[in-house]
């Protein structure tokens, strides 16, 4: 099986229908960040399409001796600071006002083995609320918890992708997590 | 809520099975497609504009003419080529539909 750096040098060298390839590899992961990031399906589609787009214009300047999944997910922050940040972060408060139920349902979906009904039922409430605790933090702070959590990335990795020294990344997932923290004992999630 | 407690919430959270629906990943890989070929478009015609700028300008200093009429020739010929750019311009959507390339993915709703 090829590797990613050998699909991108033969993409380089005119074997454009190689990018599928690619697409199919790291279509879940990418998606799931986009998903992340963007806090909603609909931008989460729109940014992963741009991504991808981004990709092929800009693969000429990858650098083989890099990670291209670190370089993708690169790319979708880019994208999601260029297009998200101001406008769309605005909007999102919005739609996530009138898509609870929405919300509610996909936290119901993660896996409670062992839990009585009762105990779900908290349980939702209390990652429901953590989830919105995140959303509600800032970019600096939730983007390292979102790399850190969702795909177990090292402190390395991350600073690659935010391009920032590791140390960097390290006080700010503290500082994040210090925050979540504080957030959720105003809840009342001591 | 205790530190164990909390990074496993973390990690709950973050370990849902979410995943891009086929129709998206048809979607994105025919807009690539469709990227690819509007690039090739985009070079063809910048060339073929080039060459005709070229071959419009040759034919200008070739003509037996005096500098006046050249310079008329110029104006001419630079008004019609201007107004050609604006018509395409203008109906750029219908030249869009025409090149528009059929049995991409995104005929495939």
């Amino acid at each position: 099986m090829l590797e990613d750096n050998q699909i991108i040098q033969l993409y380089k060298a005119g074997k454009t229908d190689l990018l599928e390839i690619l697409i199919d590899r790291h279509k879940n992961s990418l998606y799931k960040f986009c998903y992340y990031l963007a806090s909603n399906k609909h931008d989460a589609d729109d940014l992963f399409q741009d991504t991808w787009v981004r990709v092929m214009q800009n693969v000429g300047s990858f650098d083989e001796k890099k990670v291209f999944c670190n370089w993708l997910f690169s790319i979708a922050l880019n994208s999601y600071r260029d297009r998200y940040r101001k406008a769309k972060r605005w909007l999102n408060k919005f739609m996530d006002f009138f898509s609870n139920d929405e919300k509610e349902a996909e936290l119901s979906n993660v896996q409670n083995s062992g839990l009585s009904p009762d105990e779900q039922a908290v349980d939702n409430e209390l990652k429901k609320n953590l989830t919105d605790s995140i959303n509600s933090l800032e970019d600096t702070f939730r983007i390292p918890i979102i790399l850190f959590y969702f795909k177990e990335l090292r402190y390395e990795d991350i600073a690659e992708i935010l391009d920032i020294p590791s140390g960097t990344v390290k006080s700010r997932l503290n500082a994040g997590k210090a925050k979540l923290r504080k957030l959720m004992e105003v809840k009342n999630y001591e | 809520m205790n530190e164990d407690k909390f990074e496993q919430l973390l990690k709950e959270i973050y370990s849902q099975d979410i995943t891009p629906s086929k129709r998206l990943v048809q979607k994105t890989k025919g807009r690539l497609s469709e990227n690819r070929y509007t690039q090739y478009l985009i070079a063809l015609v910048i060339s073929l504009n080039l060459a005709a700028f070229l071959a419009f300008i040759g034919f200008i200093i070739a003509v037996p003419y005096g500098l006046i009429y050249k310079a008329m020739l110029y104006m001419a010929i630079s008004s019609a080529y201007n107004l050609l750019a604006l018509a395409a311009y203008l109906n750029s959507d219908r030249i869009y539909e025409f090149f528009q390339i059929k049995g991409g993915y995104y005929e495939q709703k």
